[in-house]
């Protein structure tokens, strides 16, 4: 597994997802920005571990738990971002998250999959 | 005779027995300081996110403290090091580059840093407008102007004296004007 790479794939990818759904939900008021944000960035984590398990830089059986630690990632990241909206720096670094997350839930993944050696 | 290395020569049959036993007591020792390190992480997370919360933080500095703090844990060791028993071959075999270690540590310490700032900032906002609150009760004059939501997360703007502050407390404000 290439881990800096996954991590930031995961962080750009998602972060620029998240911009394009705010951009496209702007229709939709202030709540659409935050749902387009919040459904662009999980697209973007999706596709972020599409093209990592397509060029192999995280095996397939890790993929469902870098995603869900990649949710959690991003669920900070949503945290963050919502009180610091008055700078951009916060959004950008704290998207950064998304990509600790996928590795750390790739972790996870590799022990359970591996259940009980060494425990 | 002392000093002299004793050279093994092990019989074929034996010599994998032996590396075997070599590489799990190597990895036991891993597991051993991965298990201690996890405890450490989670104990240190746990802490300061206690510190923060008595201190009375806001909550969005509180995780952007807690998630700093986790990050620049993480540079220290490895994200995928923390579920310990079952990652010691990852990590014997390969070991972390520096480019992780350093964007964790710029990624921790910017989040860290922010989390503080914003705490900061926000206790001063609250300290001007108490003072601006005191002001205005005692009748010495100055503008007062309340506007709604100036910036999100910070629920009011007060602008006393020509020089605008930010609010923490909107309906505190707004009750006693």
């Amino acid at each position: 597994m290439r881990t800096f790479p996954t991590l930031l794939l995961c962080w750009m990818v998602t972060g620029l997802a998240t911009v394009g759904g705010s951009i496209l939900g702007n229709a939709g008021g202030p709540s659409g920005v935050k749902a387009g944000a919040v459904v662009g960035g999980i697209i973007g984590l999706l596709i972020a571990l599409g093209i990592a398990r397509r060029v192999s830089w995280i095996p397939a059986s890790e993929t469902r738990g870098g995603f869900v630690g990649g949710l959690l990632g991003f669920a900070a990241a949503i945290a963050i971002t919502l009180s610091n909206m008055d700078t951009p720096v916060a959004a950008v670094m704290s998207t950064g998250l998304v990509g600790v997350g996928v590795l750390m839930g790739a972790g996870f993944a590799r022990g359970w999959a591996r259940g009980g050696r060494g425990a | 005779m002392p000093g002299r290395a004793i050279h093994v020569n092990l019989h074929p049959r034996y010599r994998g027995a032996w590396h075997g036993a070599t590489r799990e007591a190597a990895q036991a020792r891993q597991r051993r300081r991965e298990r201690l390190g996890l405890i450490l992480v989670t104990l240190a997370l746990a802490a300061t996110i206690l510190a923060a919360v008595r201190a009375g933080f806001d909550a969005g500095a509180t995780v952007m403290l807690a998630a700093g703090s986790l990050v620049l844990l993480l540079s220290a060791a490895h994200p995928m090091a923390l579920w310990s028993r079952w990652n010691s071959d990852l990590i014997g075999r390969r070991g972390r580059g520096r480019g992780m270690t350093l964007i964790l540590l710029v990624l921790g310490l910017g989040l860290t840093l922010a989390g503080a700032g914003r705490e900061a900032l926000l206790r001063r906002a609250r300290a001007d407008c108490t003072a601006a609150l005191r002001r205005l009760s005692s009748g010495a004059g100055g503008a007062a102007v309340l506007t709604r939501e100036p910036y999100s997360g910070i629920r009011g703007w007060l602008i006393y004296d020509r020089r605008p502050r930010r609010c923490a407390d909107l309906i505190r404000m707004g009750d006693a004007i």
